[in-house]
This record gives structure tokens, sequence and C-alpha cells, in this order.
């Protein structure tokens, strides 16, 4: 009787340490790298810690192939040697990057556009001191700004740009790119559920531990503690442009880092921000930029036909959605 | 016979009180911390249980990339002073929730409240 009752006993005991031991838990981790502060959520059975690390590694490799700071990497490397006429052999990831930039580039008439690189530097937003450049700074900046002089080699791996001190800079699109790599390696590691935060772009991989699709706030551009509203998201990205992010103040005027490449001055499309959602994290970064740089107006064509959706927060605190996110998308 | 019958009461009754004791007590976890957890370059140097605060206190966190003030007040969180040129993570102010953490980028400091039930997953910006 006794062994019988230890037995019944023994027997759901062990079904129950079973599905402890095997239930799908939560890791994350955090550190810095692409110049911000990056989180990671994964929910799996198997060595969440392990896969962590396999993707930070991953984040800090791409990272040296891309910033344009990091010597020797493929950017570094392309603006070395622009203008001397001889294709730098780069990675498939770089090939990848410079052509989305393009396509991005040739939709938006060039509203973003890589080549900005000496302009960045003239106004000094990588820098802790920005400044407002001169005139003559702004417009030698621009005249070394045009996406059309990227090129790329795609059969040899190869790229090159064509003048002389032409300079890129993928601030824009790199760490929309460098989450949708994650997001494959994820996937390589069969992990379905995924939150992945690399200083504000956003990419939420499936659903939640409890089946809820994950919320993502957009943040405020007026109170820092506040969001305009939340989304719902599963299998997609969402990342904002705005002029609350990095600034400076000269003279009383207040200078953000979203510069139009056509003018050389930071955007003012009557925008505070832009935030695009969609699959491909790589687009959702470029256009958030270009949208930024283009306005309400002009964008919304443009979105409508590659089918990306966005929510515009003007200068007047007015919220414009697209169609699409009308389920998804909720004002506070 | 009878003498089986209530051996299985006995187990149903120990395993039903067992499990009500752990849902009360995780519901109680749950409800009564807040966490806010200071980390420097990715490792967790502390951890504080904001409603557990009874009077407001300041400390530094002093590291190799510079120094950060924290002030602590019952439920909330922010940093009032720092060495960083920018001050972006003074201007932040308080944090409450875990929505979004305080990131200092040059002295790579990060506060964050551990998130609870109802509240966002992360935040675009």
């Amino acid at each position: 009787m006794k062994k019988r009752i230890i037995f019944i006993i023994a027997i759901p005991l062990l079904v129950c340490l079973i599905w402890y031991l095997q239930r799908e838990r939560t890791y994350t981790s955090n550190f810095f790298a692409l110049d911000t502060s990056i989180e990671l959520k994964i929910n799996t059975t198997s060595d969440g810690n392990k896969i962590l690390q396999k993707c930070e590694a991953r984040i800090r490799e791409l990272e040296n192939i891309l910033s344009a700071t990091v010597e020797n990497s493929d950017v570094w490397q392309l603006n070395k040697n622009a203008g001397n006429g001889q294709s730098i052999p780069v990675h498939a990831e770089t090939i990848y990057v410079l052509e989305t930039a393009a396509n991005v580039s040739k939709l938006t008439d060039g509203a973003f556009d890589i080549t900005v690189g000496n302009l960045v530097d003239a106004w000094g937003f990588r820098t802790d001191n920005p400044s407002v450049p001169s005139e003559s700074e702004i417009e030698s900046a621009i005249n070394l700004i045009n996406y059309k002089d990227v090129f790329v080699d795609e059969e040899n791996s190869a790229a090159k740009l064509i003048y002389p001190n032409q300079k890129i800079d993928l601030g824009g699109i790199a760490k929309g790119f460098i989450a949708d790599e994650t997001v494959s390696l994820l996937k390589s590691e069969n992990i379905n559920s995924a939150l992945i935060n690399l200083g504000g772009n956003t990419y939420a991989v499936g659903k939640r531990i409890d089946g809820k699709e994950w919320t993502v706030g957009i943040q405020s551009p007026i109170e820092s503690n506040s969001i305009i509203g939340k989304l719902k998201l599963t299998d997609k990205a969402a990342v904002t442009s705005g002029d609350y992010q990095r600034y400076f103040e000269e003279n009383g005027i207040r200078y953000h880092h979203i510069l139009n490449p056509h003018t050389g001055y930071p955007a003012e499309s009557g925008l505070h921000s832009v935030t695009i959602v969609t699959e491909n994290s790589t687009l959702a970064d470029a256009f958030s930029t270009a949208c930024f740089v283009m306005g309400t107006k002009k964008s919304l064509p443009i979105l409508n036909s590659a089918g990306i959706d966005a929510v515009f927060y003007d200068t007047d605190g007015k919220i414009t959605a697209t169609d699409n996110l009308k389920s998804t998308f909720e004002t506070n | 016979m009878i003498k089986s019958t209530k051996t299985w009461i006995i187990i149903f009754s120990v395993l039903a009180l067992t499990s009500l004791g752990c849902w009360i007590w995780m519901q109680s976890v749950h409800i009564d911390h807040k966490i806010a957890k200071i980390y420097h370059n990715g490792e967790c140097i502390k951890t504080i249980d904001l409603n557990a605060v009874s009077e407001p206190y300041e400390f530094t966190v002093e590291t190799e990339h510079g120094k950060n003030t924290v002030r602590v007040e019952f439920g909330r969180i922010r940093i009032v002073d720092a060495s960083c040129p920018d001050h972006i993570c003074v201007n932040q102010g308080w944090i409450s929730d875990g929505t979004a953490p305080i990131v200092c980028l040059p002295n790579k400091l990060v506060i964050k409240i551990e998130k609870q039930e109802n509240e966002l997953d992360a935040k675009t910006q």
C-alpha cells in the first residue's frame, strides 16, 4: 500500500519536473554596440544564453563590417579609396545594404542618400560638440552627395565610390539590416518568439510567451517618458526617426540630426517623428529617414505603392497612420 | 476501499492546498515589487526594490567610463547628475515602469525597471 502511494505521488511529480525543465523560458541580454544600448529577448526551450551569445557576436561582426569609423571595415575601405578608380572587395552583406540603399534613394528621389558622410561630419553629429557649419562647408559637402556615385559590382562582390573625397555613412540603414540578420540567425536556431531592440529600432519575432502580440510603444517627441500610441506587432519591424533623438542648440535655434541631403540642413518637413512598420527592417530603417525628410504628403503615395506602413506625428501634434495599421495601432 | 478513497482525498487536498499557496505567493511577488536594475556595460551592478523605498536617497555609480548620480524615490528612479557631455540621461528624468530604460551611452550605464503586466514590451524611438 505504501509503495503504491509513493508511486502515485511520484508519477505526477516526475511529470511536473519534466514539464518544468522543458518549458519555454525567457532569456534576455543587454549590451552596448552600434553606438547604442541593445536588448535582446528570446523565448525558447533550449539554451537561450548560448543563442544570445551568438546573436551578440553576429551584431559585433556586422558592426565591424559596416561602421565607417572601424578601421579596415568595408565602409572605411570604400571611403578611403573613394575616387581612385579601383573596386574594393566587400562582404556580401555590404553589397546587399548598398543595393537596398540605392533602391530607397531612387524611390525617394534622394531623400535618403548614404553619400551624406561629409555632410554628417561637417555638422559634427557623431562628435560631442556638434555645431552649424559655414555655408561653404555645406555647399562643398552637398556637391559630393549623389547615391548614383556608389558603384556596386555584385558579381565580383566589390564596390567603389566614383569621386575623390566622397564618403558614405550607413547610419540610416545599418541598424535595420543588423536587426534583419539577427532575426535570420534566431530563425536558424528555431526561435519563434523574440524581441530585438537596437536602441529603439525594434523587431518583433512571432508572438510573446503568453501567445499575445508584442506591444511596442511609439516614443512621444514632446515628453521623454510618454508614448503617442501603441503598435501590436508580429513578425514586423518598427523603426522611428525623430527630431528629438539627437540635437543641439546654437544661438537659440534647435538643430536636429536628420539632414536633408538636398539642402544640407536638418530636414524641415513639418514632422516631429515618423515610425515605419514592415517585415523588412532594412527598408524600415532607410524609409524612416527618407519619410522624415519628405514629410507626410510626399511619403504616403510612395509607402502605399511599396506596401509599407507608417505612423506620422507632425509638428501640430496630428497623428496620421496608414490604413493597414488601423487594427494594430492605437493612439494614447 | 474506504481507506483507499480517504488516501486519495488526502493526496488531492494536500496538492490543491500547495498549489493554492504557490499561486497566492506568486501573485504577491508580482504585485509588491518594482525592481530597478542598474547595468554597467551590460552587467547588472545593482538591484533596487523601488516599492521598498521609504526615504528618498542618492548614490553615485563610478566606473572607468564616468560618474552618474542616481536618485531613488518610492516607485521611481532617475539620474540627477552625470559626467557625460550630453546629459541625455539626466534630461530623461524619472522612470517608473519598464517601458523605456534610462541609457547613458558615454558612461555605458543603463537603468531599467523590470516589466510588469500590461506594460509595453519595447519602445521605438
